[in-house]
């Protein structure tokens, strides 16, 4: 049986960051990734007020996984042309392997990791305010910084890693908290 | 997890848009040969992703207070362009952010500032670090932060322990903080207020981009719009200080003032009356802060808005919503679209491809422009054999409509329509070529 629109939107928002982040990988900037998602999921409605049916949820997000990918192409396109982006092979590689990986709810991990920011040390704080909340390239981040541009990849890298962890430990932790006054 | 360096480094490059062809074509070929690499990147990119909803969710939260110069301009949504409630924000903002939202309120304890009384629509609140966001039900007990609600149709009062409240109309955003003295920011939207006599020295501060205003005890709402404040004044007397030049003025009962940055003059003036008949019939492109696609005039089709998607989330149940709208608002200037009486009637000139559910829904304001309640119906169209896609007009009597807030039931007698939305539950392609509110006939 078709999905009914309720559904569809449920399941388009439930993998909201996963749809986001195939967006990211291509455009890298979070806003623009953002726009994309909210284009796709009206796509959908569109294409099901057109008479389209997704048969089931994993129809739909491999749908809106290629809808993704061709918006977000298509934005790098038009707005930063001088800027390669990875063979499509690569793109689909990494889609289907998004689909099958097993994770912890979105809303579970996106608060584990604020706690996660939260509890960082001011240098990685300072580094994410500059990379991700104010969306600066890496030169301009080095030179706030006062360091090199491989510096800063280094301490980009070493800063995911700890999220990563922080981010598994507490899911973890939650996971297997007994559960109180049920 | 043990990657070669010098590949991740180039994985940072990549994500840096610093990559050439060659290097790119280098990258892929690791991504292909190395499961571990492509996990790390899909780990990376979500990590991004969330640090950027947490981004967007700083952008409004609490600020200090020596605003010395107007913030930059609210840009309105293009005509066309969906809109999103939940977001709104403006209305992207809510829709990047609902992942993070819990409908939990344990974590604003211990700090409780205000308790929801009342909420329609969305309702979330920030931690002032904003690092924490929930969503926010009736009863729930708030710290300081910011609170968004979120919708064309929300509402949300909020009661300080004194007793003196804030009401939250229609998507607006604002921070609150109470260190000595109550702090209210008003980043965008519209906010009523009645405020209880505060301790001597220590008034209740409302900031704007554009103003700051001092209350020592009243009753009156201020609208923030782009450069835009507009404040109304029912009971009391409100100190309207306005930033660019520090000059202020006392704004009386029923008195309302204006600051904008076009406008030089600053002073109190009376409500202008209010014409009880409005009417759009889309001749023009409609003003940017309404929704709707615009249709100019064919041969044989009037000009028209044609309904689009709007995806409002976390409504009362949390949950995402679809409607298909045409919303008319008026500007941060008027005070409504037209004054309402007990025999207005609102019209709609409307066609669809197919029968469904029509919902017709208005935020009403005082005349001194404080949030007066939002009212609804929904009707069906059923049109007859052979009249699908054929225009038809529906009239409804503001007095059938249902009021959907508990504390605010009745329609005030010199109450104006802030907003108007026609829409539509299922997507029939409802078109409006004309909306109007005007006395029924005698």
């Amino acid at each position: 049986m078709p999905l009914p629109q309720e559904t569809i939107v449920r399941t388009l928002f439930a993998a909201r960051v996963r749809l986001s982040a195939g967006a990211w990988l291509i455009v890298r900037d979070t806003q623009a990734a953002e726009d994309i998602f909210q284009d796709v999921c009206v796509k959908a409605l569109d294409a099901l007020a057109k008479g389209a049916t997704f048969e089931n949820e994993a129809r739909l997000i491999s749908w809106a996984q290629v809808t993704t990918r061709h918006q977000s192409l298509n934005w790098l396109r038009a707005r930063r042309p001088e800027v390669v982006t990875l063979a499509s092979d690569v793109l689909e590689q990494l889609e289907g392997e998004w689909a099958v990986a097993t994770q912890p709810g979105e809303s579970q991990r996106a608060e584990a990791l604020a706690e996660c920011v939260q509890k960082a040390p001011p240098e990685s704080r300072r580094l994410i305010e500059l990379r991700y909340h104010e969306g600066r390239p890496c030169e301009e981040v080095a030179a706030a910084l006062g360091c090199g541009l491989a510096a800063v990849y280094q301490r980009l890298s070493r800063l995911h890693r700890q999220l990563k962890l922080c981010v598994e430990r507490s899911t973890e932790a939650t996971a297997t908290m007994p559960a109180i006054n049920r | 997890m043990n990657l070669d360096p010098g590949k991740e480094a180039l994985l940072h490059r990549y994500l840096d848009g610093r990559l050439t062809v060659a290097e790119a074509n280098e990258l892929a070929a690791w991504l292909r040969a190395e499961p571990e690499a492509r996990a790390w990147l899909r780990e990376l990119s979500s990590q991004a992703v969330m640090l950027g909803d947490q981004s967007r969710s700083r952008a409004w939260r609490v600020e200090p207070f020596s605003v010395a110069a107007p913030a930059p301009h609210v840009t309105h949504p293009r005509f066309q362009r969906p809109q999103w409630i939940a977001l709104a924000a403006g209305l992207t903002l809510l829709a990047a952010l609902a992942v993070l939202w819990r409908p939990s309120v344990s974590r604003l304890e211990p700090a409780t500032l205000v308790e929801v009384e009342e909420v329609t629509g969305s309702l979330s609140w920030s931690s002032a670090d904003g690092a924490s966001r929930t969503l926010l039900k009736r009863g729930a007990r708030a710290a300081a932060g910011g609170f968004e609600a979120a919708g064309d149709g929300s509402m949300a009062q909020l009661r300080f322990v004194d007793g003196t409240r804030l009401i939250l109309g229609g998507t607006t955003q604002i921070a609150v903080s109470d260190t000595g003295h109550k702090r209210v920011q008003l980043r965008s939207g519209v906010l009523g207020a009645d405020v209880r006599p505060q301790p001597p020295g220590h008034p209740l501060e409302i900031v704007t981009s554009t103003a700051r205003l001092e209350v020592v005890g009243t009753k009156f709402s201020v609208r923030a719009e782009g450069d835009v404040t507009v404040l109304n004044v029912e009971t009391g007397r409100v100190l309207l200080h306005r930033l660019r030049d520090g000059r202020a003025v006392e704004v009386g009962e029923n008195e309302s003032a204006l600051v904008s940055l076009g406008i030089e003059e600053l002073r109190p003036t009376l409500p202008r009356a209010q014409p009880t008949t409005w009417r759009h019939s889309f001749t023009a492109p409609p003003p940017p802060y309404w929704s709707g696609e615009w249709l100019p005039a064919t041969a044989d089709t009037p000009a028209r808005a044609k309904a689009i998607l709007r995806v409002y989330r976390n409504l009362l149940d949390g949950a995402p919503a679809v409607r298909h709208c045409v919303v008319a608002l008026s500007d941060s200037r008027g005070m409504s679209l037209s004054k309402l009486t007990p025999a207005s009637v609102l019209r709609a000139r409307v066609r669809t491809t197919a029968p469904g559910t029509i919902w017709v829904f208005i935020t009403v304001l005082h005349a001194n422009g404080v949030f007066a309640g939002n009212f609804e119906t929904n009707l069906p169209l059923s049109p007859k054999a052979g009249s699908v896609n054929q225009w038809q007009s529906i009239s409804i009597p503001v007095s059938s409509l249902r009021p959907t807030l508990f504390s605010l039931p009745d329609l005030p007698t010199d109450g104006g329509v802030r907003q108007l939305i026609v829409g539509s539950h299922e997507h029939i392609h409802m078109e409006v070529a004309e909306l109007s509110i005007e006395p029924a006939a005698q």
